[in-house]
């Protein structure tokens, strides 16, 4: 079956199998396999399989071109460039019409690739991952009140310890997410936030009854590929990952819109209590902690923060 | 001063681990007591890990005390051992060789593209020389070893 | 041909003793080259296998052990196990196996307990007269098999996998975790009868048994603090190590002052050499796992290996065969993420139960925590021990068939899986 040469595409990401990630990817591979009539092969790795699980280390993969293209948080590569930590600022999209917006945006698309290119790799799109919300064992959050002294546990960078820790009174650790199932259900920490759909998936809602939908801060995924791997693909190649990659991102937001229902309503069944805030309400966590984008400017930058607030309407 | 040089890799280690202790105990606390503030050390401490990684492999080189199974290689004598031997040296220090050339590579990049760790925002290349610099000690430490008992590779007793 | 080469090169480069940990590192690199990839995987794989913290265990519950031991809280803690159980049989050898389950039970880690228990017990049953590859492989393969009994980090990426509920698999884990404690257990006492090992000491008086616990109280403190601060949720496992770190170090210093500057100088740089050996065979098996995966090899020979029947019980069977020899060369996690989406849709096909399914599963990946070139439980005994890799071979395999036995008896009574749910 070697008369002629297949282009195999390892396209890795961060999440489990059968996440909004990793059906996202399968539907690249459809798409890619279909318009090259199986010429170009898609092989996909879940969890940062290619990189033992690690974050940092996949994005150095891609570098090297070990792995092709890999999925994962803007901000897992802010190791490189702290402008990406932008994307975590807290209460950035008022609506997620807004994030639609913003992943759409060609401003923003030929802003981010910059980064990504100085990076050895490409920007091939973003797409949205849902709100990260925040779940506890202990009470229905809120204000912002209600987490001081709370032990969260955070993503390890320092926009979230900020957050957390200055801005709401909290303690945040962060803590390693193979240990986070067994330290929520014996109380070494009182909750975590995440996509609602991740909370689902890793089962936090056998160890945790209280989330609250406060949309704290609307995550994004970000699809990049092997600067190497973009060159080694011939022209027509290449139009074909771009143009499928357009597709899976837009089937993503398109499923992640249906779908985020349908798991709330789930968990509600299983007992789960969510809290939704009203505006009002959403708006005491925001003013609370409105002081962390001066803070962040230094190394996030104005003009970054500037398109990221209001930049991307003007597209 | 030789006798520092000799034991080199284990005193690091010995200082290492102390303080990993110390820094993973007092951090229990700062979950209960709102002031003791110490976000940052699980990055510390894994970094600090993947350095006793690195130096106590290399250490075990000085004893030969990686596990290997040598029941077939025990039996040989003369020449034939000696040509065993050397074949060994060769085929570990092929491997620290590739550790060394791609190891420093990576070091390169993570120092070119300012790589910082998320918290502590130290930088990664400190974590990653760990190991190319294992390489160049390992292969030391092994052709010192292999040196000194050109007749006798068994594997020693642990320790 | 990648397989050739990948296996190939790796069996013989340990036939000629190279070390295992280079054997692995060099059969990944050779493959790679005749794949093309690029070898700046090797690095960045190195360093992704241990910049993880939860390993931290290993090095800190051997240091505990190290100062436990040249503190004397060891000897106190054996002497009073010896006045329990010092009359009977493979009384020792009994302790280590349900001191071993019970604290990787809690601990979750394997490795940890192999270091924590092992480095305690080991050298006890030495001293009893217990053949050492014996003490060893017992304390290596009842670690391993107690992290199936709740809560367990392998069950948590199954269910997550799966999805099926986490808080379900835990309860399915607790009586296969106990038959297989019962059967090393009995297996203890039958071999060690017929070789006459331990049982030399005489059942010990009321009055005996009190100075005995009086003497080794502040040793019993520990594993009180350490498993009672996990479960209270006061400490995670990582920092219970630490914990035992420091605890061990003052009571061998302040209380039972055995523990002088030298003593404790030794401690860590024993220490520090055994967490070199595990962890570089940790770091390549890395690198093996990594072109394993990437090549597609575990998934091939897998979708090979289910296509060859569809009758249920001999399906059974294959699944356990695939994942013996996955816990062979892969760690658990590689292996649940590329292994399980294969076999689950089959299973459900026929019948199988996912919650069982789950615990088969795991406890086949523990016994390849047990088994060479990748079984970083088996080098941890083996380097408290200070035996070299033959000797525990050979006092591993009994071992190892008798838990193949249980395993089967496991597969193959799904009740005893699922009673509890
Ligand atoms: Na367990
Ligand atoms: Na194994």
């Amino acid at each position: 079956d070697k008369t002629e040469r297949q282009t195999v595409i390892n396209f890795s990401h961060t999440q489990a199998p059968n996440s909004v990630s990793d059906l996202a990817a399968q539907q690249f591979k459809k798409y890619v396999e279909e318009a090259s009539n199986g010429k170009m092969r898609v092989e996909i790795f879940t969890n940062c399989g290619l990189s033992g699980g690690d974050l940092t280390k996949a994005i150095e993969l891609t570098q090297t071109g070990n792995i092709d293209i890999h999925a994962c948080a803007p901000a897992n590569i802010a190791n490189y460039d702290p402008r990406f930590y932008a994307f975590w600022l807290p209460f950035l999209f008022p609506t997620e019409d807004n994030l639609l917006k913003f992943c759409h945006s060609q401003k923003v698309k030929d802003e981010v690739n910059k980064w990504c290119n100085a990076i050895e790799t490409e920007n091939l799109g973003i797409h949205n991952a849902g709100s990260r919300q925040i779940s506890n064992s202990k009470k229905e959050i809120k204000t912002p009140d209600d987490l001081i002294g709370m032990n969260i546990r955070v993503p390890g960078a320092n926009v979230f310890i900020s957050l957390y820790r200055t801005y709401f009174g909290a303690n945040p650790t962060a803590m390693d997410f193979s240990e986070v199932y067994t330290s929520l259900q014996q109380g070494a920490i009182d909750g975590q936030e995440n996509p609602i759909a991740v909370y689902a998936s890793s089962k936090f809602d056998e160890v945790q009854k209280y989330v609250t939908l406060w949309d704290g801060v609307r995550d994004t995924t970000i699809w990049i590929m092997s600067s190497a791997t973009l060159e080694s693909l011939t022209d027509e190649e290449e139009r074909i990952v771009r143009e499928s990659a357009d597709k899976a991102l837009q089937w993503a937001n398109d499923y992640l819109a249906e779908s985020e229902g349908q798991i709330i309503a789930d968990l509600k069944k299983k007992g789960v209590i969510f809290t939704e805030l009203t505006e009002e309400e959403k708006n005491a966590f925001k003013e609370k902690c409105q002081g962390i984008y001066a803070e962040f400017e230094p190394s996030i930058g104005k003009d970054v923060i500037e398109l990221f607030t209001k930049g991307y309407l003007e597209d | 001063m030789k006798k520092f040089w000799d034991n080199f890799e284990e005193i690091l280690c010995a200082f290492a681990l102390v303080i990993m202790a110390i820094i993973t105990f007092i951090n229990v606390f700062s979950r209960k007591v709102s002031f003791i503030n110490l976000s940052f050390t699980q990055e510390l401490v894994t970094t600090m890990f993947v350095w006793v990684c690195c130096l106590a492999a290399a250490a075990a080189f000085k004893t030969n005390s990686h596990m290997g199974f040598s029941y077939l290689t025990d039996k040989l004598t003369g020449p034939i051992k000696t040509t065993h031997t050397y074949v060994r040296a060769i085929l570990i220090t092929v491997n620290y060789l590739i550790w060394l050339y791609y190891g420093a590579e990576m070091v390169w990049r993570q120092a070119h593209y300012n790589m910082l760790t998320g918290v502590l925002e130290m930088p990664i290349w400190m974590i990653g020389i760990a190991i190319p610099l294992s390489a160049v000690l390992s292969i030391y430490r092994l052709w010192v070893y292999t040196y000194i008992n050109k007749d006798n590779t068994t594997q020693q007793e642990l320790m | 041909m990648t397989e050739l080469i990948l296996f190939g090169s790796l069996a013989l480069m340990i036939f000629i003793n190279i070390p295992i940990a280079i054997a692995l590192g060099l059969a990944s690199i050779f493959t790679l080259l005749y794949t093309g990839d690029p070898l700046g995987v090797v690095p960045a794989m190195m360093q992704a296998t241990v910049q993880k913290f939860t390993l931290l265990t290993i090095p800190l519950f051997i240091l505990a052990g190290a100062l436990m031991d040249k503190g004397g809280i060891s000897k106190r803690l054996i002497n009073l196990a010896n006045c329990f159980f010092g009359g009977m049989h493979g009384g020792m050898g009994i302790v280590a196996v349900i001191a071993a389950m019970f604290f990787a039970a809690i601990s979750g880690s394997g490795t940890a307990t192999v270091a924590a228990i092992g480095s305690i017990l080991i050298p006890a049953m030495v001293k009893e007269g217990y053949d050492s590859g014996f003490s060893s492989g017992l304390s290596a393969i009842s670690g391993s098999l107690g992290t199936i009994i709740p809560p367990s980090i392998t069950f948590i990426i199954y269910g997550m996998i799966t999805g099926e509920s986490i808080g379900d698999l835990f309860f399915a884990g607790i009586v296969p975790g106990c038959i297989f404690g019962g059967i090393l257990c009995i297996y203890t006492y039958w071999i060690s009868k017929k070789n006459n090992w331990g049982g030399k000491g005489k059942m010990a008086s009321g009055q005996e048994i009190m100075k005995c616990f009086i003497d080794a109280l502040w040793g019993i403190i520990s594993p009180v603090i350490v498993l009672g601060g996990i479960y209270s949720g006061i400490l995670t496992p990582t920092e219970s190590a630490a914990v035992a770190v420091i605890y061990s170090y003052l009571v061998g210093t302040f209380v039972y002052k055995e523990l002088n500057f030298k003593a404790f100088a030794q401690a860590l740089f024993i220490t520090g050499k055994t967490t070199g050996i595990i962890l570089l065979i940790i770091m390549n098996a890395g690198i093996f796992s990594w072109v394993l995966t990437e090549q597609g090899i575990a998934a091939r020979l897998t979708e090979f290996a289910i296509s060859l029947t569809s009758d249920k019980i001999v399906m059974l069977l294959i699944i356990n065969i695939v994942f013996l020899c996955a816990g062979c060369v892969m760690d658990n996690t590689s292996a649940l993420f590329i292994l399980v989406p294969i076999v689950m849709p089959i299973a459900k096909a026929l019948g199988i139960d996912m919650i069982h399914l789950g615990v088969v599963l795991v406890l086949n990946l523990s016994i390849g925590q047990v088994t060479p070139p990748v079984g970083p439980n088996l080098y941890v005994a083996a380097d408290i021990a200070k035996v070299k890799f033959e000797k525990i071979m050979r006092g591993v395999t009994p071992l190892l068939l008798v838990s193949i036995v249980a395993l089967l008896i496991v597969t193959f009574v799904p009740w005893l899986s699922l009673c509890l749910l």
